[in-house]
């Protein structure tokens, strides 16, 4: 067929414009909407018949050149806070590690693809639910912004006893005094479940750095970017070394499609209104969510699978 | 001189006895012959699968089964069953001496029916050599080949095609057979065993082998043994290919807005 392209690792053959369509169109709602992408990406991959542990490693290396096209931005518009991001670093790459060893002792007993699909619907369910609760309450108090929003509401319990453990430290660029061992924790969970996942983990990032650190939303947006191109880049250097799952021509098809997406959906966000934008993302991390609910709960064609990729 | 002469009248007779023996001697043609175009499969960047067209020679009147057999190997397999409501991998069975594809193309559209010991072909045959191993106490040995099979034809590496070989054209006491079938995506490189086999009335009367030869080659060749033989220098090159286009897609969309 005209378009087919091989994938070396995973062991068969998709079709070019289907895979940078995918991208593109991930990549268009990760321009339009903030987010890195990734939670969307692994799923559709799973979908299309790519083995799991081939579509979240695969994506960690995809989600590396998107995230590095949006850091070069913000790090321009001065929104990186580097202190904040190393600290999240060096608890994502613990957490990254330990994610990257949990898969392959899930790979060995045989739960990585189910463990991988059970983490994703519990969080694109939260997020989704939580997001699309959000949008409307908003929507129905009108033109409220987040950053107001924030100013009124109270610090939540999280924050509180963020605000008592040791070692406190002022972080300049975000405005914001805490202890060097919360970013440092938040970095180690996200990291690892950006591993188990394949995501680049902004979507459960930003709202903890919003939330639990009280970072301004455009500081939490470019030091996230900026965290999670060093992230992602150890979990792809991690799957390859220790499961060989990296495919780079499915990564490179989907980068490529990804960050041009990126790019169109950036210059479209400026047509919609915010809250607009969040349900209809809210609506599509449910749907992506319910598929992969079904699929979990309703008998399957064939009660038997081949271990591994092959 | 009266020597030569009788020397010079018996040669004619030696050489037409020659011939007579050289006749008597020759080996009888071979009921089955057989041909594969190509013969030789290559997994490049675009591959996306190949058919492979079979010829061949039998005896008129008789039917031919041409049988494409991948390496035999051992298989893990993961048993799905309910656990906590949600459908997951309980339990794991090892297969044995089942090949990694099988193809079974007939003349005869009512092959492949016959079941039990007389079973030469097809899955029966399979299934008479295939053993399992862990966790078969649930399922019958029937139950876990049906499912198996069933497995392996949703990735088209198992198939049964009565019918799929035709008589193009007879002559004399010969008779032309053709087919093809379709080598899939997901078919791993090695060499597979391509048997054509005469049957007359259930009974084998020749068969001829020949050999597919399915290689990886070109970029995939390369990626795939970098990935498992030098997976950190395979990781540094994701990494840096992903920079790189990262950086230089964020530097030209900047470029464009100030030009604006």
């Amino acid at each position: 067929l005209f378009g087919s392209v091989y994938l070396p690792i995973a062991g068969h053959t998709v079709n070019l414009f289907a895979l940078l369509g995918l991208g593109g169109g991930v990549g268009l709602l990760s321009g339009l909407l903030g987010v890195g992408g990734g939670f969307l990406m692994t799923p559709l991959l799973i979908m299309t018949g790519i083995p799991p542990v081939v579509a979240a490693a695969s994506d960690s290396n995809q989600i590396v050149a998107a995230t590095a096209s949006g850091t070069y931005a913000h790090y321009r518009m001065g929104n990186v806070d580097v202190k904040l991001a190393l600290l999240l670093l060096v608890g994502g790459a613990i957490g990254g590690t330990a994610g990257v060893e949990i898969i392959k002792i899930l790979r060995q007993l045989g739960e990585a693809d189910l463990i991988i699909r059970i983490t994703y619907v519990l969080a694109l369910g939260i997020m989704g639910s939580y997001m699309l609760a959000e949008s409307i309450h908003s929507m129905r108090r009108g033109s409220m912004t987040p950053r107001r929003s924030r100013r009124r509401s109270k610090p939540s319990r999280l924050s509180r006893l963020a605000g008592s453990m040791p070692l406190q430290t002022h972080f300049e660029k975000s405005g914001v005094t805490h202890s060097v061992l919360v970013p440092f924790l938040l970095g180690g969970v996200v990291g690892m479940l950006a591993a188990i996942m394949g995501i680049g983990g902004g979507f459960i990032m930003v709202p903890a750095m919003l939330y639990i650190l009280r970072v301004p939303m455009h500081v939490a947006v470019g030091t996230n970017l900026f965290q999670e191109v060093f992230m992602c880049a150890n979990v792809t250097f991690m799957q390859s070394m220790t499961n060989h799952t990296v495919d780079l021509v499915l990564a490179i098809a989907l980068l490529i499609g990804s960050a041009l997406g990126a790019q169109v959906g950036a210059r479209l966000s400026r047509r919609f209104k915010a809250d607009q934008l969040k349900i209809l993302l809210a609506v599509i991390i449910l749907l992506v969510m319910a598929k992969m609910a079904l699929a979990l709960v309703l008998p399957p064609d064939l009660l038997l699978d081949i271990k591994g990729i092959r | 001189m009266a020597l030569l002469d009788e020397r010079r009248h018996r040669a004619p007779m030696t050489l037409g006895a020659l011939s007579l023996l050289l006749v008597v001697a020759r080996p009888s043609p071979a009921l089955a012959d057989l041909r594969l175009t190509p013969d030789s499969v290559r997994i490049g960047a675009f591959f996306d699968g190949e058919w492979v067209r079979v010829s061949g020679e039998i005896p008129r009147g008789s039917q031919a089964i041409v049988e494409v057999v991948g390496k035999r190997i051992e298989e893990q397999l993961l048993r799905k069953g309910r656990h906590w409501d949600i459908w997951m991998n309980v339990g794991e069975i090892d297969i044995e001496h089942a090949p990694c594809l099988y193809f079974g193309l007939t003349t005869d559209p009512s092959e492949f029916t016959r079941a039990g010991a007389d079973a030469e072909f097809g899955y029966t045959a399979l299934q008479k050599r295939a053993c399992f191993a862990g966790d078969v106490a649930r399922w019958s040995h029937d139950e876990i080949f049906s499912k198996f099979v069933k497995l392996k034809e949703r990735e088209k590496l198992y198939g049964l095609f009565p019918g799929a070989l035709r008589v193009a054209y007879s002559e004399g006491d010969r008779s032309r057979i053709e087919g093809k079938f379709r080598i899939p995506s997901r078919v791993a490189p090695g060499t597979y065993q391509v048997r054509l086999s005469v049957v007359n009335h259930g009974r084998i009367l020749d068969s001829e082998s020949a050999e597919l030869r399915i290689r990886i080659g070109g970029m995939p060749a390369f990626l795939a043994s970098m990935a498992h033989a030098h997976g950190a220098l395979y990781g540094v090159l994701a990494v840096a290919i992903a920079l790189v286009f990262g950086f230089l897609v964020g530097f030209v969309f900047k470029g464009r807005r100030r030009r604006r």
